[in-house]
């Protein structure tokens, strides 16, 4: 009768390993989403001062290690590709239950979302990266639609959405555990040079009404910051602004300017200062929406200033516990 | 829910659980309602329909076992046959029989009969409707006494591992096991490791070898018109072994289920594709059809008892029957009669064959001219598939035409076996996973043991390894995930 039961849970045993090595080497690691926060858990304790949210327009151009450098600020790219502003929301939650940043910055570029349902398959895969916790079955949850809610279960185990992956692997995909941290703190700087004609938007004074379900999740991450104490600087990074985008950023302007809510709210348009950042847009793109690494130094330079200017955040350059921030 | 399913996965361990702890006189009536849960998950409305057969067929045996008289006894039985298959032809051939009376009323100018309603088919009817008048033969033939428990009976009927699909089974050995629940000892070792082990190779066969040959197959058999004689052989080949794995796989976790919960359930498929003959073909796939329809359509008849041409009558009533069993369709009618005759003249021309093999002088025993047999036998039951695969009779009938009569040989060269649906990569995960079943199928044959019984006979690390290396095979291999519908089983329909 023992050795029955030590044989199957020794088999069981085996069995454990095996099964999570080989989902190990099949998982998701998208840089861009999956990673930012799986990594994230990894952070000390304490170590992360500016919380940096949003879409691939935040972890493409804010770059922590500049930022570092230049004003000691300690900030991490928690952010995802296409991010709508429902992920962002839970992306939050998650972080709020690990770290305690002392100033969000929160990447406006998905408020011109337009549907309530983003057909992107990322939009769940960028949920992968999440532990398995309420956040990420509220989060799933909120991205399918009516007709896709059974497949909330399949997401969060996750691996039936990448068990076939055995086409695709690659070195990496080897190394997961073991390779340490190999995006900088959720960064990811893209080299390409593609020549960009300036937008002509600035003109432009009229409204979108911003999505239902965006702006209210969007006033969820406000609220949130707010019971928490942090202040919010929404951040519209430099990109190739198109006429219906501009007109929902007008939207955005006119709210906050109405609301008497969130009190340590302030929002910073890059848009409108492309000549004093010094943009040049035949070399500093990589494509419309993001900056490259010729334009990222100009970028990093204005928002570190902002911030410095009107936010009190420790210079942490020398501290040893914010070691991990010199560049390697 | 389908087993392979997360429903499932999650309905089993609980029921099974719960199967072990309850008071050992309650075990039938837990399962009783386990069984009706796992029956309404399909549609609550057919648990009626399958309690309303349960019912009559409970009665019939009552009855039956009330009066000695000869005359009664029949009225009951005929009774019995008549409502039960009745409701079987009702909800199963009904639109069939309306479609071709239309056609016969067309030819004569006469208007069409509306189909007053939809009739959906509820699933299993085929088979518990002939597990339930088997038993109520047997009764009348005095082989099994009535059940007086209708809720144990009602078990018998509906015990869910064998509800949507079979196996078949017979009141001697199911419902005997049935009856004896309470003193069955749970918690054995070697029933659930072994039990768990059936269905491990089961779920093998049905995720990574059937639904991953079903892609090809589809892709062909759907766009046949484009296809010439290869691709068209090949789809059908592999459809046979997609119909094995895909039915042998289901009755393979049937049966393992009901062993880790201590039954003994009669075994379905015994290495079907290396009969020698299409007579032994029957022996070995789907058994417990087969020897249903031997033990109460074609022994009844008079079987073999009344003459040479009276056995070829029965054998082809029996085997169409059987066509007409498996499907509302004429595809499925030209199917069952195809065997019936490839019987009929495997017969007729015995004599023939074995004249020329003596007088060429052939070995008979070597594996060579066995081989030869089974090819053949393979050929003859797979050209029958395709009736079976193809959605009507001119169907078939053109899509044999096209095999027949478009030679393509460079299509197996010049990579177009690619473009079928499956990619290399894919269509060697296929063959290798086709060669493994070839290796368990060998041990079957020569040592007459199932994959558990053998991997028991070896060393721990190489049976861990086994077990371990299909688990992970279906993980990695399985055909599941976003896209993908728990495809349902093909047997379902029937």
């Amino acid at each position: 009768m023992k050795k029955n039961i030590c044989r199957i849970v020794g088999f069981l045993l085996i069995l454990s390993i095996v099964m999570f090595k080989l989902n190990d080497v099949v998982a998701f690691k998208y840089t861009d989403g999956v990673t930012q926060m799986e990594h994230f858990y990894d952070l000390e304790e304490g170590t992360v001062d500016v919380l940096v949210l949003g879409s691939s327009h935040a972890f493409v151009d804010v770059n922590p290690a500049m930022l570092y450098e230049e004003f000691g600020i300690a900030s991490y790219d928690l952010c995802a590709s296409m991010q709508p502003m429902w992920n962002t929301y839970y992306y939050l939650e998650e972080a709020l239950k690990y770290q305690e940043p002392k100033l969000i910055v929160l990447d406006v570029y998905r408020l011109v979302e337009a549907f309530p349902y983003a057909k992107e398959s990322k939009v769940v895969k960028n949920t992968y990266g999440m532990r398995f916790s309420r956040n990420k079955y509220e989060a799933i949850q909120v991205s399918l639609a009516e007709e896709d809610q059974g497949d909330l279960l399949m997401h969060m185990v996750e691996f039936p959405s990448y068990h076939s992956r055995y086409v695709d692997l690659t070195p990496e995909d080897f190394n997961r555990g073991f390779v340490v941290n190999d995006s900088y703190k959720g960064a990811h700087p893209v080299t390409e040079v593609v020549p960009m004609e300036r937008p002509e938007v600035s003109e432009i004074t009229e409204t979108l009404e911003i999505e239902k379900k965006t702006m209210e999740y969007f006033e969820k991450i406000l609220l949130t910051a707010k019971e928490h104490d942090i202040p919010v600087l929404l951040m519209n990074a430099p990109y190739i602004v198109q006429p219906d985008d501009k007109k929902v950023f007008n939207t955005l302007e006119e709210y906050l300017t109405v609301q008497t809510v969130y009190d340590k709210v302030s929002y910073v348009d890059f848009n409108g200062m492309y000549d004093e950042i010094g943009l040049d847009f035949a070399t500093d793109f990589a494509d419309h929406n993001h900056l490259n690494v010729n334009g990222l130094p100009k970028f990093n330079q204005a928002l570190g200033s902002y911030i410095e200017e009107n936010y009190e955040l420790p210079d942490r350059r020398g501290d040893e516990a914010f070691s991990s921030y010199v560049a390697q | 829910m389908v087993f392979n399913s997360v429903d499932f996965l999650v309905f089993f361990p609980i029921v099974v659980l719960i199967y072990f702890l309850v008071p050992k006189k309650i075990r039938y009536v837990w399962l009783l309602a386990a069984s009706y849960y796992f029956y309404m998950s399909w549609n609550p409305k057919y648990a009626v329909l399958i309690a309303v057969s349960t019912v009559i067929t409970y009665l019939c045996g009552i009855f039956l076992g009330k009066t000695e008289k000869k005359k009664t006894k029949n009225w009951i039985l005929a009774g019995t046959f008549v409502t039960n298959l009745g409701i079987l032809f009702f909800f199963k051939y009904f639109d069939f029989a309306l479609a071709n009376v239309n056609r016969v009323l067309g030819q004569f100018g006469v208007g069409v009969i509306e189909k007053p309603f939809d009739v959906l088919l509820p699933i299993g009817i085929s088979f518990y409707t002939f597990q339930t008048l088997g038993y109520t033969m047997d009764v009348y033939r005095g082989e099994t006494a009535p059940e007086k428990n209708i809720f144990k009976y009602a078990l018998f009927v509906s015990f869910f591992p064998l509800l949507a699909a079979g196996p078949i089974e017979r009141s001697k050995n199911l419902m005997k096991q049935i009856q004896n629940a309470h003193t069955l000892r749970l918690w054995n070792y070697d029933n659930i490791t072994s039990g768990a082990a059936m269905m491990l190779w089961g779920y093998f066969m049905k995720m990574v070898v059937a639904d991953r040959l079903a892609i090809l197959v589809d892709y062909v058999f759907l766009n046949y018109t484009s296809y010439g004689m290869t691709a068209l052989i090949m789809a059908a080949v592999f459809f046979a072994f997609q119909l094995y794995c895909d039915f042998g796989s289901y009755s393979m976790i049937a049966i393992g289920c009901a062993k880790v919960m201590g039954f003994s359930v009669m075994e379905n498929f015994n290495t079907p594709y290396f009969a020698l003959s299409v007579k032994e073909f029957w022996r070995r796939w789907h058994i417990s059809l087969s020897s249903w329809f031997r033990d109460y359509l074609y022994i009844p008849l008079g079987g073999n008892r009344k003459g040479k041409v009276r056995k070829y009558i029965n054998l082809m009533i029996t085997f169409l029957v059987s066509g007409l069993w498996h499907g509302a369709s004429f595809s499925f009618i030209a199917w069952g009669g195809l065997h019936g005759l490839y019987q009929v003249i495997g017969e007729l021309t015995m004599p023939v064959r074995e004249k020329i093999v003596k007088a060429l002088h052939v070995k008979t025993e070597t594996f060579s001219h066995k081989l030869l047999k089974g090819l053949v036998t393979f050929a003859l039951v797979d050209f029958a598939w395709i009736f079976f695969r193809c959605s009507s009779l001119t169907e078939s009938v053109s899509y044999i035409g096209r095999m027949i009569t478009n030679p393509d040989p460079w299509f197996l060269f010049n990579g177009s076996i690619y473009t079928l649906g499956l990619s290399r990569m894919e269509l060697g995960i296929a063959l290798i996973s086709l060669f493994m079943l070839l290796i368990v199928d060998v041990i079957r044959y020569h040592k007459g043991m199932q994959l558990y019984e053998y991997l028991n006979t070896q060393s721990l690390w190489f049976r861990w390894g086994i077990y371990i290396f299909l688990i992970a095979a279906i993980f990695l291999f399985g055909i599941y995930g976003p896209g993908y519908n728990a495809a349902e089983f093909i047997y379902f329909q029937f």
